[in-house]
């Protein structure tokens, strides 16, 4: 009576998962017949390793002289659940599990899943000259893997979440529990749990729902493929959420200077290093402000140089028939088609743009009179200072903020430069990442965050 | 909770902008008569000021004085004290603004509309003035971070030129055994008195330690000095007065070879610039915070958002009527404002005593 | 998001407030230097004469073009507002760096002029100053060969920037001769630039002022004299004879200080120390120097040098002027009141006797003995 209750239900939840799995051309079920028994497979060919189901499930079936023995076999497979509601059957179908029925009514899952990834590729938005080039990839564990092989440490935790009705995507909220700022670690978590989305794609998208405003000037996560700066972010108290299929990870919260923090800066003789660091605040000075400068100087303020450079520039400028700040947004934007171009490329055409772009176009639009020389000298410093900003997500923004100046710089010369950096300056000072202040230029509280929460704890 | 330093910024920014308050003005106005003395009595009196406030104020932990009076205050006397003290502020940084913006005229030769700049100045310090207090001291410390070394400089600069007459300095060096005056000790005080900004700014400062008040004074003493005896040095002792700005003459008459800039004056106009806007939306802030304040009662802490909007509707639309007026009445203004700052320093102090007193009497 | 816009609408609102106050560089003509002359038609009437660089294409030519303008009018301001409309482009003061009075005009009153130059708000208070002779408009019409920026030779032959002449009185700008005009107990006093020939300037005299227009000119061995006084370290080289031998010597290090001796109210006196490391530079006899020969040497140089500083100093007391700030330098070694120390200087300075105390310690004979 019982066992035939339990073939119906049985009956019942395969038939149901089946239903709901209609339509769908990958979904496989077999039928396999041992001494009389039968067993059903079923699993999604997309999701599931054809090789694990062969070798794990089908071949062990016929070697094995029992039922019971195989299915003894089966659980204990680590990551083999038994499992009855046909949802939960349905969800994990979908995470790659393969559901094995057995006459008797037992229901397992086994972990089948096929994981597709790019493996350990060296990092390529965030390249250094010397150091480790590894960099996470797609599949969490591996990237878990990269984390905690550099950090081997008890307290180094990782908490998973789920994030996406559809999507399901995994993530690893990884921290240091000695070290971290608890109010930021659970201000995260009320923000991720918070998040309701369908689809989560990658880690930059999620970087946006955390944010605490919906429009903000400036990153106030940084996006990261290294595993050196997750860890080094960690041992200072930050927390990283790697997401799974993204091959990137988030570390919150960051302040304006860790932008500007580039990973072999460590290698270095700490004179150089600061002298590197020293250089990209120079570089970010200079993208944002030159552009801006050249129309202050040109059309309002000519009396600040010295008379030589006044007629340097009013003499390259003769033959430009327009204003000067029509002349730079021109320029600039030619320049922002370029590097747009260059990145989408194929590598291997990429630099032939370059060539025609940077080089031709600008000495025919010198030669034509349409641009002034100092202003193609002007237009390749404030490219090229641009890429001297380490991490991209800054370097976007500074991209973006240049024509701000410029606008400002029109309408009020030197003046109207000074107070949009006032205005800036006010503005990043009053961002808060995760409840910590941006920017800040004495950092070295930073440093002792971690250490203080530690003595904190100690005596209390 | 910021750092201690963040007091010392306070101060710091203050002192700094005594050369756009008419501070110099005023000394030099009675440069012969006791403003050497008057300086010597200001710097006791100032750090006396900033000792008194500093101890009272910290009684009262992580409170602005708002909240000070509206808990220990009857109705009646806290409200005009918030009004008057919202008003002084706001007074503090609409001289400010509107001498940057006679300077501006003046030395950058624009032409310009006054209002056109005037704008600008408002649009930049009424988005900025509202962003939380705290996030303005770290806005303070690195504006402070960026001019100090031009500043420096300049100073550095202009006292190893041979062109700067000592003789001069000495003269009115020897003019100061006279008797100092009450407007010049008044004046002189400025220097001092950013301590004053403590009645907000107490919500995120510690109790602030006094262990380096003697730099206070040495430092206080030596930018009164500066700002005082460096025009004089260049300008002359009789034509000094005839400087409206006689800070700005001075680094006018200072050249440099090093940069791409030649006159060092537009180093010294950029900075100022940029110190006189952030000193303006440090002491507008804290009028907004006297005036919500007065606002707020036991049941809503805090006002709605527009609040803040009209308040600097109100204060736009003063700052434009104020600008209608010409440069000697500017200047009067600034003078008699120096004067009536400094007895209302002395009421905020004993403000916030009575307060503390009345405390003490509620608990016992 | 909504507040941003509003703001960017403000920005893009504020766009035509612009219009009017763009001007590109390109519009605008950079005045490097300005001179200002009495009218020789009409003397109530001034000549004004600008000298500006025009902004040429291309910047490896060797020398830029040079506009120079002369107007007349009742006043400055009315001559530079006449000189715009004879140009397409904007005039700009920002850039002008000396300012040169014509003689005549020196000698009656530069008030004027220094005013306009001082109140006018885009006139840096860095310009040099100088008296040209014959005039302003002649200085400035002189074109150097060695000149490759408009103006620039002027300018660095007045700042020493250049050449290094003892015969040059130190830099004077604007805020000097403000400052001196002003002061109770000092004077202006200003190069004096000469025009000799198409394209050479000779700058080696000195004007002296009162407070209101010149009184005196200084030969070039008195501005020599009168810069060694000032204190300076001074490259230059002086001769003396002995015996007569003609010798010359070259300063090493100088240095000048004075001390008045006010004690006895009758006969006030101010003496000169100064002092001077020297080498011998040249020797007509061609006689080696040994050196007790050498201390020979040094006392003549001292007393003849004592004699020239002692004329040079009772010719500058007779015009009454006091370029050296004697005055205030009295003033700030006493404590009085400003008026009683003005008058105790009127009285003073008519009786003050100068005395002058050389110490010349020749150290080196040059590469031969």
């Amino acid at each position: 009576m019982a066992d035939s209750k339990q073939q119906a239900s049985k009956g019942n939840t395969i038939s149901c998962v089946k239903e709901q799995l209609a339509k769908m051309s990958d979904l496989e079920h077999q039928t396999l017949g041992f001494h009389g028994q039968k067993v059903q497979f079923i699993y999604l060919t997309s999701l599931c390793d054809s090789k694990i189901v062969n070798r794990s499930l089908i071949a062990p079936l016929y070697e094995m002289g029992d039922d019971k023995e195989y299915e003894l076999y089966i659980a204990s497979f680590p990551g083999c659940q038994q499992l009855e509601a046909p949802p939960q059957i349905v969800a994990k179908l979908l995470q790659g599990c393969a559901a094995l029925a057995f006459d008797s009514g037992n229901l397992y899952l086994f972990d089948a899943a096929r994981v597709e990834a790019s493996g350990v590729a060296p990092a390529e938005s965030e390249t250094i000259v010397q150091g480790p080039s590894d960099s996470f990839n797609e599949s969490l564990d591996v990237s878990l893997n990269l984390i905690r092989r550099r950090y081997q440490s008890a307290s180094l935790k990782s908490e998973a979440r789920t994030i996406g009705a559809q999507s399901k995507t995994k993530l690893a909220v990884i921290y240091d529990e000695d070290r971290v700022d608890h109010n930021v670690l659970k201000e995260l978590m009320a923000r991720l749990d918070n998040i309701n989305i369908d689809i989560l794609q990658g880690a930059a998208e999620l970087d946006r729902y955390l944010a605490s405003t919906k429009f903000r000037l400036f990153p106030t996560t940084i996006l990261t493929e290294r595993p050196d700066r997750a860890v080094f972010n960690l041992s200072e108290g930050k927390v990283i959420i790697l997401v799974d299929t993204t091959g990137y990870a988030v570390i919150v919260p960051v302040i304006f200077n860790d932008f500007f923090t580039a990973m072999d800066d460590k290698l270095q003789v700490t004179l150089v290093g600061w002298f590197l660091k020293g250089i990209r605040y120079l570089g970010l000075v200079l993208t944002t402000v030159l552009p801006a400068i050249y129309v202050a100087f040109s059309s309002y303020n000519s009396e600040v140089w010295k008379i030589q450079i006044a007629l340097l520039v009013a003499g390259s400028r003769a033959t430009v028939p327009y204003p000067s700040f029509v002349e730079v947004i021109l320029m600039l934007l030619m320049m922002e088609f370029l590097t747009e171009a260059s990145l989408r490329l194929p590598k291997a055409i990429g630099s032939t743009a370059t060539t025609v772009g940077g080089l031709i176009l600008g000495t025919a639009a010198t030669e034509a009179g349409l641009v002034s020389n100092i202003m193609i000298i002007l237009v390749s410093v404030v490219a090229i200072s641009n890429f001297v900003i380490p991490l991209n997500m800054m370097g976007f923004t500074v991209r973006v903020i240049k024509y701000a100046l410029i606008v400002v710089a029109t309408l009020y010369g030197l003046l109207g430069i000074i107070c949009g950096c006032l205005v800036l300056v006010m503005y990043l000072t009053s961002l808060r990442s995760f409840g910590k202040p941006y920017f800040r230029i004495f950092v070295l509280d930073r440093l002792k965050l971690g250490r203080t929460s530690m003595g904190e704890k100690n005596n209390g | 909770m910021a750092k201690d330093r963040y007091f010392y910024y306070l101060f710091l920014i203050n002192a700094l902008l005594n050369i756009v308050n008419f501070v110099p003005k005023g000394l030099i106005n009675g440069r012969f008569d006791g403003s050497m003395a008057s300086i010597m009595v200001a710097v006791p009196l100032g750090l006396l000021f900033t000792y008194l406030f500093g101890k009272v104020m910290g009684k009262f932990p992580s409170t602005g004085v708002p909240e000070i009076y509206n808990q220990y205050l009857p109705k009646p006397l806290s409200l005009p004290l918030l009004l008057m003290f919202a008003v002084l502020w706001f007074i503090a940084g609409l001289i400010t603004l509107l001498a940057f913006v006679e300077i501006t005229l003046r030395y950058i030769s624009m032409d310009v509309e006054p209002l056109t700049v005037l704008v600008l100045f408002l649009m930049v310090v009424c988005i900025s003035m509202r962003i939380n207090t705290e996030s303005i001291l770290y806005g303070l410390e690195v504006l402070l971070f960026l001019n100090f070394p031009i500043i420096g400089y300049i100073l550095f600069k202009s006292l190893l030129n041979p062109q700067f007459n000592w003789n001069a300095v000495l003269e009115i060096v020897t003019h100061s055994a006279h008797w100092p005056s009450f407007g010049g000790v008044a004046t002189a005080t400025f220097v001092f008195s950013g301590y004053a900004n403590l009645a907000i700014f107490n919500r995120v400062l510690k109790n602030v330690n006094f262990k380096l008040l003697w730099l206070l004074g040495i430092s206080g003493f030596l930018v009164l000095l500066t700002s005082f005896l460096i025009p004089i040095g260049y300008l002359g002792t009789i034509n000094v007065d005839r400087h409206v700005y006689p800070w700005f003459s001075t680094a006018d008459v200072l050249r440099t070879k090093n940069f791409v800039i030649e006159r060092v004056l537009f180093l010294f106009y950029f900075n100022y610039l940029m110190l006189s806007l952030a000193s303006t939306i440090l002491h507008w802030h804290i009028s907004l915070n006297m005036i919500k304040g007065m606002f707020a009662s036991k049941k809503r802490k805090k006002p709605k958002r527009s609040f803040d909007w009209w308040v600097i509707i109100l204060f736009s639309g003063f700052t434009f009527a104020a600008q209608t007026a010409n440069q000697f009445k500017l200047d009067q203004f600034g003078q008699l404002f120096l004067d009536v700052r400094f007895g209302g320093e002395g009421i905020l102090i004993l403000s916030v005593y009575l307060a503390y007193r009345r405390r003490k009497q509620r608990q016992a | 998001m909504k507040r941003w816009g509003v703001i960017i609408c403000t920005l893009l609102l504020l766009l035509p407030v612009q219009g009017c106050k763009f001007k590109d560089l390109d519009l605008k003509l950079f005045v490097v230097a300005m001179g200002v002359d009495l009218s020789e038609s009409d003397p109530d009437k001034l000549s004004v004469t600008i000298k500006a660089a025009v902004p040429m294409g291309d910047p490896k030519q060797a020398s830029e073009k040079v506009l120079i303008m002369t107007e007349k009018a009742n006043t400055i301001a009315e001559a530079v507002r006449l000189m715009k409309s004879r140009t397409d482009k904007e005039l700009d003061f920002g850039h002008c760096k000396a300012v040169i009075f014509g003689e005549s005009y020196a000698h009656k009153d530069i008030r004027q002029a220094t005013d306009w130059v001082l109140r006018r708000r885009d006139m840096q208070l860095l310009n040099y100053t100088a008296v040209g002779s014959p005039s302003a408009k002649e200085v400035l019409n002189v074109q150097p060969v060695t000149e490759r920026l408009p103006g620039n030779s002027l300018l660095q032959a007045l700042s020493m920037d250049g050449t290094e002449s003892p015969f040059i009185i130190s830099p004077q700008f604007t805020y000097n001769l403000e400052r001196k005009a002003e002061e109770i107990g000092e004077d202006p006093i200003m190069p004096l630039i000469e025009v000799k020939g198409e394209s050479e300037l000779n700058i080696s005299k000195g004007i002296l002022f009162n407070k209101k227009q010149a009184v005196m000119t200084l030969e070039p061995d008195e501005v020599r004299i009168y810069n060694i006084l000032e204190g300076r370290n001074l490259k230059t080289s002086l001769n003396f004879k002995l015996e007569g031998v003609k010798y010359a010597y070259t300063f090493l290090r100088s240095s000048s200080s004075y001390k008045m001796k006010l004690a006895d109210a009758s006969s006030p006196n101010l003496e000169y120390k100064i002092k001077i490391q020297a080498g011998i530079e040249e020797n007509s006899s061609g006689s080696p120097i040994d050196s007790a020969g050498l201390k020979e040497l040094s006392a003549a140089a001292e007393q003849q040098l004592g004699e020239q500083i002692e004329k040079v100093l009772n010719k500058i007391h007779k015009t009454g002027t006091d370029p050296l700030g004697w005055g205030l330098h009295y003033r700030s070694r006493h404590w009085n009141s400003l008026t009683a120390e003005k008058e105790a200087w009127e009285d003073i300075y008519p009786q003050l006797d100068f005395k002058a105390q050389v110490r010349i310690n020749i150290k080196y004979t040059g590469m031969i003995r």
